[in-house]
């Protein structure tokens, strides 16, 4: 199975990323934004099981002092983010770089996981999940992803609201 | 996969220039007919790969058409604008401790008995304008393999960075333009990344903001290395393996160098994905451990001759080592990220964090298991052959085969027109004002003054714990310079230095006298000396002759004022085209930006100075002469004033200050010291005076100005000026020292204030340090 890995701070902790993309989503001038959290994401392709993916989490991505984990089984169409993703009401944008263009951390953490001896893990990539709290209508949301977020360049990006 | 073959020979002037197009190759009809001449005279058509190389070897990034070519002004001809002029004074100067200048990499001078240190810095602008993240990160991780490309290891690494004002409208902003604030964000995102992933401190730098780079930001990245001074070998020989190190190739950037030589248009924004590269500081990381160790293992290094991939990838690497001798080079050993390159994208793509080795045969092994221990690729990719041919194979079929004479030597001389007309100056005066405090606040929180903190602490300037002087001195005051300390067992110190001033570029020749006066300023504040200096031109399209006009007039100024100060430029890199078209005629040229860093020696680090005010008591001196010379002040840009005399410098009056402000600082009595630069002596007694927590007290009467207005000696921003703090006691002594040079006007003081007393007696500055401070810090409250 092929999972999806979203790492956030937990709740008192600064989250500078979300903070800093407040901010810009503000310097817009798009909609109203309430607030912003921002989460690391990994994309662990390849046939892995829960109990590794949970193992990866704890001992590889995650700071356990600071950071919280939530996973899922990653979905083509992006549905994973209600896994990783506890807020309702909120606008979640998935960020991910374009195939082929160089993912360092992901690979990265390819070779860090193929040394812990987990197996099944075919690569890794990673991206950003930010969880945007605020009125926006689905154009202006696409418009701040367009503006702001994501760089069409070289990533690609997608959103959905969770009601 | 069989070569395909482009037709050239039997086409017209109207089939080459397409086919230069279709390939993006950006060779003009002259170099196109040049190459289709030459396979005439071979009688075959080229293969893509030949053409591809040509291309590569011949552009503007590569071969520096302009600064090499014949440019022709005022009825004379120039013939090789940098041998003309910046080479010439190198080359007069004649310092016994440039080791190797203008030739290799990178710059390199002596440091001390055993080691060298090699300085570099360039400019990675277009990427950067297309992806601020992997653009500026990748121009880190580039110009760290220029050092490693000479075999010395990066131990400091410095950024400058331009862009459109922060604040500008996102609604104004044109088609395919990232805003100014997200291209700085990620700018210094990906410099950070880089630099601190490596581990190489980044602690020197500045920030600028013109409207100017709205379509066209600008990141130079520079370097400084140190290495054993046996240690640098540049001799490939006959039967000497090819061995690529590092990442895997894939279509990365492909076509970068090329592209670097068009102007943006706003459809780069979806046709240059190719450019783009995102770095891997790990992997560089990796390749530069191992590199030290095939560099130190044994007397001598293990490789013959060492170079980075860097723009135009291997074609430029393995070419330019192998003209004298010959290549052949087998394309499908080379390590591919994902199958189906074409071999001519394998030979010229720009994948990061990739070096090349020549490597006798006998070392092979060596060389192969130092780089697998260190969990990189290490690959034989062909040999160096002495039949002076470059020959590449491609699943046993020779795809390109080009004689070395042709593709070095080959490429047509531009010859370029060049106009200069100098502006008139009209001074737009200014009626004086009975006090100036809100003026200081307005210029102490503009972008180009205010406070970069945000960014400093965001960069590791700590890494490699060799720093001694850092970017924030005292209390959170802006340093003038970073002095590091490279021997554990030497307290002798590198001081290094920038000097940029884009803001007076309607006079380039004082333009960039400016800067090379500014960057030589910074480093004496710290205690620099023997100074080696680095130019970096970034201007607009080269073609247009009221640009390159104003392009020579800024090169005449460096040989001057290299000769001046006896500072010898040792290295430095163009970037043209720098324009942003908009669709039909109308162009934004970046303003004329010219950066100068400075390299120099202080021998004992005990004795560097700060900027940050001291004891109360000690006396405040001023080096130097306020001249009425507003043009391009920030005063005159906060009050909406345009026009005015931009600041000249009389090299041979600085020269001797600079000389006697060192000697004084020898003698151990100078306890601060702060160069007078944007926003003038005001903005830079207010920082010495937050900086240090203190107050200052100084009176406009005792300044030597030829100007009695208030406004004039308090924000002109007339070069070769300094503050200095004495220790109180040791005025005879500093008076002495500094002759002429220098005049007392004013003295430290303890209520935490600046007063500055006007011509007329009343007090035209009275403000809290901590009030100015606010003013210099809330700009980037990010």
């Amino acid at each position: 199975m092929s999972w999806v890995v979203g790492i956030g701070y937990n709740e008192g902790v600064a989250d500078p990323v979300g903070s800093n993309t407040k901010k810009d989503i503000e310097d817009l001038r798009i909609g109203k934004v309430r607030d912003v959290k921002a989460l690391q994401t990994f994309f662990l392709d390849g046939d892995v099981t829960r109990e590794d993916v949970e193992r990866v989490c704890k001992d590889l991505f995650v700071d356990n002092v600071v950071q919280f984990y939530n996973f899922g089984e990653m979905k083509g169409d992006g549905s994973h983010v209600e896994n990783l993703v506890k807020d309702r009401g909120v606008w979640v944008v998935e960020i991910m770089p374009k195939p082929g263009v160089m993912d360092p951390v992901g690979l990265s953490s390819e070779r860090a996981i193929s040394v812990m001896g987990v197996p099944g893990v075919k690569s890794v990539g990673t991206g950003t999940t930010f969880v945007i709290d605020g009125d926006f209508s689905e154009q202006e949301i696409e418009s701040v992803c367009r503006k702001s977020l994501a760089n069409g360049l070289v990533q690609n990006f997608r959103f959905r609201r969770l009601e | 996969m069989k070569p395909r073959i482009i037709t050239l020979v039997g086409k017209n002037d109207q089939d080459l220039a397409e086919t230069s197009k279709k390939f993006m190759l950006a060779l003009n009809l002259e170099e196109m007919k040049k190459v289709q001449k030459h396979f005439e005279e071979l009688g075959r058509n080229p293969t893509d790969a030949e053409l591809e190389t040509i291309a590569q070897t011949w552009s503007e990034h590569c071969v520096h058409k302009t600064f090499s070519g014949i440019i022709r002004k005022d009825g004379k001809e120039i013939d090789h604008l940098l041998r003309t002029y910046i080479i010439k004074a190198t080359t007069e100067l004649n310092m016994p401790w440039c080791r190797c200048v203008f030739e290799d990499n990178a710059g390199i001078v002596k440091f001390d008995d055993d080691f060298d240190i090699a300085v570099k810095a360039e400019t990675h602008n277009h990427p950067t304008a297309l992806d601020p993240y992997g653009g500026a990160g990748t121009g880190s991780g580039g110009v760290f393999r220029d050092v490693m490309g000479v075999g010395a290891k990066p131990i400091l690494s410095t950024d400058v960075l331009f862009f459109g004002p922060p604040d500008y409208p996102h609604d104004k902003l044109p088609e395919g333009v990232l805003h100014p604030k997200r291209l700085m964000k990620g700018s210094v995102a990906g410099i950070r990344d880089y630099g601190n992933r490596m581990g190489i401190p980044t602690a020197n730098g500045g920030i600028g903001f013109d409207e100017g780079y709205i379509g066209n930001p600008l990141v130079y990245a520079g370097v400084v290395g140190i290495m054993p001074n046996n240690k640098y070998v540049r001799n490939p020989k006959p039967g000497d393996m090819i061995v690529l190190v590092g990442g895997k190739t894939g279509r990365d950037g492909i076509h970068g160098v090329t592209f670097a030589s068009l102007e943006l248009t706003t459809d780069s924004e979806k046709t240059s994905s190719g450019a783009v590269q995102i770095g891997n500081a790990i992997e560089e990381k990796r390749v530069l451990d191992g590199q030290l160790i095939a560099r130190d293992r044994h007397d001598i290094p293990l490789y013959s001759a060492i170079t980075d991939c860097g723009g135009g990838g291997l074609s430029s690497a393995v070419g330019e080592m192998g003209k004298r001798i010959g290549v052949r080079v087998e394309l499908d050993k080379v390590p591919l990220k994902y199958p189906d390159l074409e071999p001519w994208e394998i030979w010229i793509s720009e994948a990061q964090e990739r070096m090349i080795l020549a490597v006798p045969k006998g070392n092979v092994k060596e060389v192969l298991d130092i780089f697998r221990n260190e969990n990189t690729d290490a690959t034989v990719i062909g040999e160096f052959t002495g039949d002076k041919k470059l020959t590449l194979i491609h699943e046993g079929d020779v795809v390109a085969e080009l004689d070395m004479g042709f593709l070095h030597k080959g490429v047509p001389r531009v010859m370029r027109e060049a106009r200069f007309e100098k502006a008139i100056e009209t001074d737009p005066g200014f009626t004086e004002r009975n006090e100036y405090n809100e003026d200081l606040k307005r210029i102490l929180s503009s972008p180009n003054v205010a406070s970069k903190e945000w960014v400093i602490r965001q960069y590791d300037h700590e890494v490699q714990a060799k720093m001694i002087i850092k970017p924030v001195q005292g209390y959170s005051g802006p340093g003038d310079a970073c002095v590091i300390k490279p021997r554990n067992d030497s307290w002798k110190g590198i001081v290094v230095s920038n000097g940029v001033n884009p803001k007076f570029c309607s006079d380039p020749y004082n333009m960039a006298l400016s800067s090379i006066d500014e960057a030589m300023r910074n480093n004496l504040c710290c205690g620099g000396r023997r100074i080696a200096l680095l130019d970096n031109f970034s201007w607009g399209n080269p073609e247009k002759p009221d640009r390159l006009g104003a392009l020579v007039e800024s090169v005449k100024a460096c040989h001057d004022g290299s000769l001046g100060f006896q500072a010898p430029f040792i290295s430095g890199k163009d970037s043209l085209y720098n324009e942003y078209s908009l669709g039909g005629n109308d162009t934004i040229s970046i303003p004329y930006t010219l950066l100068v860093t400075a390299v120099g020696i202080i021998p004992d680090i005990r004795k560097a100075v700060t900027m940050d005010l001291k004891r109360e008591g000690n006396p405040v001196y001023m080096i130097g002469k306020t001249k009425k010379e507003m043009g391009g002040s920030h005063f005159y840009m906060v009050n909406g004033l345009d026009g005015g005399k931009v600041p000249g410098v009389n090299l041979a009056r600085a020269k001797g200050s600079m000389d006697s402000l060192v000697s004084a600082m020898d003698s151990g009595i100078v306890r601060a010291c702060h160069d007078c630069s944007e926003g003038g002596m005001a903005v830079t007694a207010a920082e010495m005076t937050f900086a240090g927590n203190l107050g200052m007290r100084i009176n406009l009467k005792n300044v030597d100005s030829e100007s009695d207005e208030d406004y004039v000696i308090l924000f002109s921003e007339s070069n070769s000026r300094f503050l200095v703090e004495v220790k109180k006691g040791e005025e005879k002594e500093f008076e002495e020292i500094m002759g002429d040079h220098t005049r007392r006007i004013g003295e430290v003081t303890i209520d935490k204030k600046l007063v500055i007393t006007g011509t007329n007696g009343n007090e035209v500055i009275s403000e809290d340090a901590e009030e100015l401070k606010r003013a210099w810090k809330m700009t980037f409250d990010w």
